[in-house]
């Protein structure tokens, strides 16, 4: 059996590239937030459980990160961000993305049914559906609204875990998917911001594309003040402690400030940046230790002042 | 690509396959046995 004739035409990918279908960085968030609404749900979970329905949220993001993928291989090959994935590459073929995204997603749901409640699955699957057929099919292409709306999908894990634990729907855990909801666009906005060329390349209507850098600008200002108004909701509704309020303040003071040195960015007549979007690089960074430090917090506060609220499973 | 390369590709693949159904399998074995002890516990209340 000769190599090159052979086997060169077969696919060549890897476990890695199967992996990476899953958009493992994306998961991160999407698990430290769906871990926290667990955590703070007032009713126990055993370990097992629990591990089980954490698993259930990554996995079925994974998978609706991978149809994500599946649907978009056409822009993601134009655009040199994503012009590596697998599918583009060619090193895995768009029905096998699909029939791994489709799998996992029905897999995913039935898990978190079995091993917690079927509200906590029909919340998972509700997620997934609007990530893939609100967000990446309907929105992504026509607005520049999409990852304000889309952005709402993301915002879904805590509110899954919270439901997980107690099997009903309360003001924190919505809070919690406001605070995630309000933080997408100055995130997206402001990674936008230095990667619009590669959106409109793709013809993909992100907001600087749409409206230039300028209006994107004003509104990452915008949502930002937003975003440290509604973080700090949850203390003034006496919903957490002060620990939480405190840090809830002073990021929403940090991020703020971050917002209006991409507000004040120099820039030429066509509103683009003099110092190659330095602040909006700074806020995106930001925006991601942001979400983690707020949310850590959120758990930290319920520890340290309401630790009857957090329980661990003693059978 | 070589053959050698295939084969390491199949191979990899494999294994996390095989890695990925066997902690499916433990995962819904621990879920089965939680349930199982959680209306054990109920039926003797």
């Amino acid at each position: 059996m000769s190599a090159t004739t052979s086997i060169a035409g077969l696919p060549s990918s890897t476990a890695g590239d199967w992996l990476q279908l899953l958009k493992p960085r994306v998961l991160v968030l999407v698990v430290y937030t769906a871990v926290a609404g667990l955590a703070m749900a007032p009713d126990p979970l055993h370990p097992v459980l629990a591990f089980a329905a954490i698993l259930a949220i990554t996995v079925a993001a994974g998978a609706a990160g991978a149809l994500n993928m599946w649907f978009d291989r056409d822009i993601d090959a134009v655009m040199s961000r994503t012009a590596r994935r697998p599918i583009p590459a060619g090193r895995i073929g768009p029905g096998e993305a699909f029939a791994f995204g489709v799998v996992l997603a029905v897999a995913s749901v039935m898990v978190m049914g079995l091993a917690t409640n079927l509200m906590a699955a029909s919340w998972l699957a509700l997620s997934i559906l609007f990530y893939v057929l609100v967000y990446t099919v309907w929105l992504k292409r026509r607005t520049a609204q999409n990852i304000v709306i889309g952005g709402a999908a993301g915002a879904f894990p805590p509110i899954i875990g919270w439901v997980a634990a107690t099997g009903h729907l309360a003001l924190l855990p919505v809070l919690m998917f406001a605070i995630v909801f309000v933080w997408t666009p100055p995130h997206f906005w402001s990674l936008a911001l230095y990667a619009s060329g590669d959106y409109a390349r793709a013809g993909v209507p992100m907001l600087p594309v749409v409206s230039g850098a300028r209006v994107t600008r004003a509104n990452i200002l915008a949502y930002t003040v937003l975003l440290a108004a509604t973080s700090v909701a949850p203390w003034l509704l006496g919903l957490t402690g002060p620990v939480y309020g405190v840090v809830a303040l002073a990021l929403g003071v940090r991020f703020m400030w971050h917002a209006a040195r991409v507000w004040r960015d120099q820039a030429d007549a066509s509103g683009r940046s003099r110092r190659n979007d330095a602040a909006a690089r700074a806020a995106f960074r930001f925006s991601i230790l942001y979400l983690f430090v707020l949310f850590g917090a959120l758990v930290a506060d319920r520890l340290v002042f309401h630790s009857a609220g957090l329980h661990v499973w003693v059978g | 690509m070589t053959d050698k390369d295939f084969m390491r590709r199949r191979r990899g693949r494999s294994i996390a396959l095989f890695l990925a159904l066997a902690g499916v399998a433990l995962l819904f074995y621990a879920m089965a046995m939680v349930k199982f002890a959680t209306q054990a516990v109920h039926i003797v209340h």
